[in-house]
């Protein structure tokens, strides 16, 4: 009798203990390993899109953030998956305003590809290669022919694994990409508005040129510093009378302090009165050549479609 | 007592004499900075398992010793399991389903049954100490005969310490990856066990 | 369907448990030394593995994740296979002897095999449904069978052969399994899989 009330007391107690214990370890550490969770998380972020003045805010947990910068959305990070050769690869993708690639980044935790090869997609020069790629052009270029991406050798799998995460992650998130017709369709109208004053507007080509009196107005974009700029030009034979260039409301969104001086320091007044030939002799704002470089190819480019476009 | 910290590195070796705790032996060993963990991490589990059963191993009743012996064991399994998740998350994920299966590693059962219920703490400490460095110097070896013939590299730490440069440009590009795939964990504690074998017989 | 033939391949081939998983080595070379104890050691495994993956299943679905225990998990699982496997002894004992003749022996040696343990605990961490679980559990515990059954004849012959001295018995079916393990590995990649 006495041994089974001895037998009772131990199994009990070690029962009580052990849970008691682990309980308390299991208090201590959860909320370091989450920490260290969102430490990573945050550092893989920052690591996709490299620039201090961003703010990133949750779309969806653990899966979609979208970027700001000064209020505006430039883009979208996002985090796929897809299976490995031996794990689960999960590439941390940023995405600009037009749906282009920027930067991706192969989480190394929980991958554990075989090393020497499929441990290579963390590699740079793999995962720099991403760098600028719209969607169609994310396949190996051994599997299609408007792929632009290598494979590493003898890690196919791997390889194709990151390349189909990638695509596929852009291909369920691209509707979150703030989108740059949509942005232009915003803020061109109210530009548009002002610029023909009083005139009656007349639609040559949908949203992308009209005509007002014995004035064209077209619409053009340049590749910038981190976004698509637009402007707005309004030209009478063949002499600029007014541009637009657009403002960081209106998508907009260059570095403040470098880029957003094309704004600030109202590089539109330089082309007042321009011929479109002698536009490459105006100067570019210091400190923002490629901003203003941008704003020139725009309105040049956009003049080649408006004179398509007229005599058509 | 010495003696039983020599025994339990060199006669009472887990893998290399008796062939226990194989699976992690073989599992985690691509590198030498994985062997190391999971030794130490097993070790921590052995020393305190064989203290505690020998601490109370005059209450614990007979019948019941092995369910008992279990508790103990995955009790601080789970505590390795979730310091080493909260503090070294790269090893615990590395590890993986490793760490808490130390709790079948039949070594650390074996040696509660068959040492520490019968000795009294400090010789289960020694014991614990000796089995334990046993086993993390044979992980160390083989993470580190596997690490630098399949990648060229040796103690790479991620994150940290990006790893000694054993051999060549030339080498670490085209290593002999076979090493760190599963069937190099079997070609490499087959040549440790042949070795140990050849020496001990003389 | 599609994604559970994957998985039955996947864990019968390409990850097969023994040779690319390294989980359940002890009873792989414990018992492995003659083909009359390889198979019954193999179907035992199957056997258990199925059930305790049920039961493991079930107790971490509804009791430890709604109470919100998951830290016992290691303690919880190890102790069910323990009790199960203490259960199926007895039961086959009295109850079906012809059963208890083929596998009695084995079923002690279960308990601290990490193959049962471990697909237990990988059936959680891949987020596996009760369907998925069931088929991942046997076509491990079927990749088990094929793996011992190959060392189990390789060993029968390799009796007879000229070893030298230090690397017979463990060693020598180390580098067998190393070979065998080479040959599985022709099978990773195959229809895309990998786990």
């Amino acid at each position: 009798m006495k041994k089974r009330v001895r037998q009772v007391l131990v199994l009990f107690l070690v029962g009580i203990i052990s849970p008691f214990l682990l309980s308390f370890v299991y208090r201590e550490t959860k909320p370091v390993i989450e920490r260290t969770k969102k430490e990573q998380l945050n550092k893989s972020l920052q690591e996709v899109f490299p620039d201090s003045l961003i703010r990133f805010e949750t779309v969806k947990n653990d899966t979609l953030w979208r970027i700001y910068k000064n209020d505006s959305c430039v883009g979208i990070i996002y985090r796929s998956s897809k299976k490995g050769y031996t794990s689960v690869i999960r590439p941390i993708v940023s995405v600009d305003s037009r749906g282009k690639i920027i930067r991706l980044k192969i989480q190394k935790e929980g991958l554990s590809e075989t090393p020497g090869l499929g441990m290579n997609v963390t590699e740079d020069w793999f995962q720099e290669q991403f760098r600028g790629l719209s969607e169609d052009e994310l396949w190996l270029k051994k599997d299609r022919e408007e792929g632009k991406l290598d494979a590493i050798t003898s890690a196919t799998i791997s390889s194709r694994a990151v390349v189909s995460a990638v695509r596929e992650g852009l291909k369920n998130f691209k509707k979150y990409i703030p989108s740059s017709s949509s942005t232009h369709n915003e803020w061109f109208r109210n530009a548009l508005e002002s610029l023909l004053g009083n005139s009656r507007m007349e639609v040559i080509i949908q949203g992308k040129l009209w005509k007002g009196g014995d004035r064209y107005i077209y619409l053009s974009q340049g590749e910038g510093f981190a976004s698509m700029i637009g402007v707005l030009v309004s030209i009478r034979n063949d002499t600029i009378q007014e541009v637009h260039i657009q403002f960081p409301e209106e998508g907009f969104c260059e570095t403040p302090g470098y880029g957003s001086r094309v704004i600030d320091e109202e590089f539109d007044k330089r082309f007042k009165g321009k011929a479109i030939q002698d536009i490459d002799g105006i100067d570019a704002i210091s400190g923002a050549t490629i901003t203003s470089n941008a704003v020139k190819n725009a309105i040049k480019t956009g003049y080649k479609e408006f004179i398509q476009g007229r005599n058509r | 007592m010495s003696r039983t910290f020599i025994d339990g590195i060199i006669k009472n070796n887990l893998i290399l004499v008796l062939a226990i705790g194989l699976c992690p032996t073989l599992a985690v060993t691509t590198s030498a900075y994985n062997g190391l963990g999971m030794g130490l991490a097993a070790t921590f589990v052995l020393i305190f398992s064989n203290l505690i059963i020998s601490a109370f191993r005059n209450i614990i009743p007979d019948n019941l010793r092995i369910p008992i012996f279990i508790v103990i064991i995955a009790t601080f399994v789970t505590v390795v399991d979730y310091t080493l998740k909260a503090y070294v998350p790269f090893l615990s994920v590395q590890l993986g389903v490793f760490i808490p299966l130390i709790v079948v590693n039949c070594g650390i059962l074996g040696r509660a049954e068959g040492f520490a219920y019968d000795h009294s703490p400090g010789y289960a400490l020694m014991d614990g100490l000796g089995i334990g460095l046993g086993f993390t110097i044979i992980l160390f070896v083989m993470g580190t005969i596997r690490e630098i013939l399949g990648q060229g590299i040796w103690l790479k730490i991620p994150g940290m310490f990006s790893g000694f440069k054993v051999f060549g440009e030339a080498f670490t590009n085209s290593s002999v990856i076979l090493m760190i795939l599963p069937p190099g964990g079997f070609l490499t504690i087959a040549l440790l066990m042949g070795i140990f074998n050849l020496f001990r017989r003389k | 369907m599609d994604n559970l033939f994957l998985i039955f391949l996947s864990a019968f081939l390409v990850n097969n448990i023994i040779l690319m998983r390294f989980l359940g080595l002890c009873p792989f070379f414990g018992v492995s030394s003659r083909m009359e104890t390889a198979v019954p050691m193999g179907m035992s495994v199957i056997f258990v593995m199925t059930l305790s993956t049920i039961i493991t299943w079930f107790l971490y679905q509804f009791v430890l994740v709604p109470l919100d225990l998951i830290y016992l998990r290691t303690v919880v699982f190890i102790l069910v296979i323990a009790s199960l496997v203490q259960f199926l002894e007895l039961f086959f004992k009295k109850q079906i002897p012809a059963l208890y003749s083929a596998m009695g022996i084995f079923l002690p040696l279960i308990t601290t095999n990490c193959a049962i343990l471990g697909v237990a605990f990988l059936n959680i961490d891949n987020n596996f449904g009760l369907l998925s679980s069931l088929v991942f559990a046997i076509s491990s515990g079927l990749g088990f069978l094929l793996a011992i059954t190959l060392i189990g004849s390789i060993r029968e012959r390799l009796e007879n052969a000229p070893i030298p001295d230090s690397l017979k018995g463990l060693p020598i079916s180390f580098i067998a399994a190393a070979l065998m393990g080479l040959a599985f590995l022709g099978f990773s990649g195959f229809m895309g899989l990998s786990l």
